[in-house]
């Protein structure tokens, strides 16, 4: 992704979400004409508990600014526990991103339910705004990358 | 790869806020992309049409529907593909009406993530792969545990459906608890006349045939799943022919053995309790002289049917069936102290020795050996310290209301006093059992806030003096009503078939609210007090509800459909570590007992993922949310 001059900056957003809860939310927070951040984009999983690492590297590696899981309020998961797996992984995960050099905030976890459309623009937008003080991110290529 | 793209107008509504010529003319361009078409509601009936004749035609072997969000057709278009050549998991939406047509005035932005979305669409159905729904024969028998009123309820309501069932029970009597006593709430009714009906109608009625009754037997062992369980029960030894015995008694009295209980002495062969069904005697081994070396046979001998219809030598047996699912209704329990001061007793007690059934024949006496002419029920007795293991078990009030109407009825001039915390008296009839009560003239309730302000002190002259505040009152007999506590043999038949227990001990249902009579577990199911503390109303209602859920999951003839979008694991890099079974909420992920490696069984798995997010051996994988399509469809996103 290119960006111009930082006041130009719209921090790209990969969000993950899940089907039964923020996805759901996202949704329904589409019914109600919010205003997104350009350049959120979304992964449908079925339960955050499936987003693992290297979703998220790979995800930054590609150029998101900054990753966002939202899964079910604890207790709430239509699978009973994945959203403590990816409570728990995302620490896990910031963990990692320190040891990279890279922005633990480029990293959130947070709860949206199926029916919290405010919340979930709200959580976007506020990312955005976050991601916007940090910067975009940069991404360092030695001898290329290969899978 | 030959995509069809349909990009949905919607009407008009996506087709306002997105071009989608211009979409269209993107798509076009690329070499994977076979086709584009732009359809008014495509999730109508013409819309559909309209897919199916474009997929006959031919030219598209996968195809991406950009329309609304995934949660609102999905459905409509997998079913809508089933009938085409295209394999309906080979199809991805991508959602631009509530994800990105109305999540911004700004068309280009819009126009801009559409792009990416469909083109991330496109690549991620290019990764994805036909999938067809596995499917299982089933058994259609079923395993109830418990011959209580819920497993009564439910192996009758089951048998009627036509399906076999065995009914395991670990006493020698059915009838659980309620047979036991005198009288239940609200209404007051005998509780052996109320279960009576229900009792002959399981042991003699028109469906009895396909119940198979074991009595004095225990679940041994488990294996297998949904529509497919191994179980092995283990029965105690049957003594007296169920089918020959015609409960003559004669046996009892010719018995030379008397055992000493707290009323009428017990024979060493003896009917359970008066008016027990099955009515058959049982053998106690343990007090028969036989155990000693003798070698007696006065039952044997007194028997006017003939000298075979007694087993002396009767062994424990094992017995093996198969069955499709299992119901667990074992009932809880009221955990009566081991030991208590004298005049001192449970509600549990109270019932027993109120029973006409009961061991005292229902005399119920003070330690002095008189009638009581006070008696105190002290309610919420019992409770935990911690606030957070706290729960009303909702029916000992309402049980300790019953028995001061039965105890007045038995002495006369009686005084009942009631020290409360709160007076729970649920549903149509309990307030009227309250009133019933409360207004009889002389009947005292005192409320107590916390546990320590309610001060019991035994008299010399025995009974209690019961303090609160400054109320005093005195009581020959004090009844503590004890919480519905989880039954002492729960935990272990958890931990035999893998289930979880609940933060308070009681088998946890699959979701608090909306299905109380599942456990996380296809295929067993939960009814009656082993789920939480009830009354004899839920746990019929439990017990019906789980005998409906099975009629209507396993069915003569047909076969358990599979979603296909399960975890699958590829042998070549599974190390055996086994994170992923200690934490599949569903217990779908098993062992090879040799090689180590994890296998998921697709008939209990939901699908979650969360075992593929927690492998570290990448062996793990999500069908239909795999890496490689997840990771298509990002960087696509991302580009």
């Amino acid at each position: 992704m290119s960006t111009s001059a930082v006041s130009d900056f719209e921090p790209t957003i990969l969000a993950f979400l899940c089907n039964w809860c923020s996805y759901a939310g996202a949704d329904k927070a589409g019914t109600m004409q919010p205003e997104w951040p350009a350049n959120l984009q979304i992964v449908r999983v079925m339960c955050s508990g499936r987003v693992d690492s290297g979703l998220v590297m790979e995800a930054l590696a590609s150029g998101a600014d900054g990753v966002l899981i939202l899964a079910c309020h604890p207790g709430d998961c239509h699978y009973k526990e994945g959203n403590y797996r990816a409570a728990t992984r995302s620490q896990l995960i910031a963990r990692l991103l320190r040891q990279l050099d890279i922005h633990e905030e480029r990293l959130k976890l947070d709860y949206v339910s199926a029916g919290e459309g405010e919340r979930f623009t709200e959580i976007v937008n506020e990312m955005s705004e976050q991601l916007k003080k940090i910067g975009p991110i940069r991404i360092h290529t030695t001898g290329g990358y290969t899978e | 790869m030959k995509v069809g793209v349909f990009l949905c107008n919607c009407g008009s509504i996506i087709a306002e806020r997105i071009d989608l010529d211009a979409l269209a003319r993107t798509l076009a361009a690329r070499p994977e992309v076979a086709m584009v078409e732009r359809v008014d509601f495509l999730c109508g009936e013409p819309g559909r049409e309209r897919l199916q004749a474009q997929l006959a035609a031919g030219g598209v072997d996968r195809v991406v529907i950009a329309a609304c969000s995934p949660r609102d057709h999905e459905a409509t278009f997998r079913k809508a593909l089933a009938a085409t050549a295209v394999n309906p998991y080979l199809m991805q939406m991508v959602n631009l009406r509530e994800q990105i047509a109305w999540t911004t005035p700004d068309r280009e932005a819009a126009a801009e993530r559409a792009r990416r979305a469909v083109l991330a669409g496109v690549a991620r159905v290019c990764e994805q792969e036909a999938l067809v729904a596995d499917s299982f024969a089933m058994e259609t028998g079923v395993l109830v545990v418990g011959a209580g009123p819920a497993g009564m309820k439910a192996a009758l309501a089951l048998a009627e459906g036509g399906r076999p069932v065995v009914l395991v029970e670990k006493s020698p009597a059915i009838g659980g608890l309620p047979v036991k006593f005198e009288e239940l709430f609200p209404t007051l009714e005998c509780g052996p006349c109320l279960l009576e009906p229900l009792q002959a109608e399981l042991l003699h009625g028109a469906a009895a045939e396909r119940i198979e009754l074991f009595t004095s037997a225990t679940v041994a062992e488990l294996t297998g799943f949904f529509g497919n369980f191994n179980v092995t029960l283990q029965r105690a030894p049957q003594v007296v022919d169920p089918v020959r015995c015609i409960g003559c008694s004669l046996c009892v009295e010719a018995c030379p053995v008397s055992v000493a209980t707290e009323g009428t002495p017990r024979k060493a062969i003896d009917f359970a309790f008066p008016g027990a069904l099955p009515h058959l005697p049982v053998l106690d081994a343990a007090h028969c002289l036989r155990n000693t070396g003798d070698a007696c046979r006065a039952c044997v001998e007194a028997c006017p049917v003939g000298p075979d219809v007694i087993d002396l030598n009767a062994q424990p047996q094992r017995v093996e069936r198969r069955v499709g699912a299992i119901l667990l209704a074992i009932g809880g329990a009221i955990l009566c102290p081991e030991v208590q001061p004298p005049d001192m007793i449970t509600q549990l007690e109270c019932e027993e020795r109120l029973s006409g059934n009961g061991p005292t024949g229902g005399e119920l006496l003070t330690s002095r050996g008189t009638p009581p002419s006070s008696v105190a029920f002290i309610h919420c007795s019992g409770r935990p310290a911690l606030a957070t293991d706290d729960y009303c078990s909702g029916i000992c009030c309402q049980t300790a209301l019953k028995l001061d109407h039965l105890l007045r009825e038995r002495f006369a001039g009686l005084t009942v006093s009631h020290f409360y915390q709160q007076i729970v008296a649920p549903g149509k009839k309990g307030r009227a059992l309250y009133h019933a009560v409360a207004g009889v003239p002389g009947a005292k309730f005192v409320h107590y806030e916390r546990a320590q302000q309610l001060i019991l002190k035994r008299l010399a002259a025995g009974g209690y003096r019961i303090q609160v505040d400054t109320d005093s009152s005195q009581a020959d007999l004090v009844v503590q009503m004890l919480p519905l506590a989880p039954a002492p043999d729960a935990a272990a038949l958890a931990r035999m078939l893998d289930l979880s227990l609940d933060p308070l001990g009681f088998f946890e249902e699959l979701a608090d609210r909306l299905d109380t009579t599942q456990s996380r577990t296809k295929g067993i199911y939960f009814a009656g007090t082993c789920q939480g503390p009830m009354d004899l109303q839920q746990a019929s209602l439990q017990g019906l509800a789980a005998a409906g859920q099975i009629l209507s999951a396993l069915q003569p003839g047909k076969r358990i459909e599979v979603e296909p979008i399960v975890a699958t694991v590829d042998d070549e890099r599974c190390g055996g570590c086994g994170i992923c079974l200690t934490l599949c909420p569903f217990r779908a992920v098993s062992r090879h007992p040799e090689s180590h490696r994890a296998t998921v069984n697709p008939l209990l798995c939901h699908g979650c993922g969360s075992c593929v997010g927690s492998c570290p051996a990448g062996a793990m994988q999500a069908r239909h949310f795999s890496c490689q399509q997840l990771r298509a469809e990002l960087t696509e996103l991302l580009r």
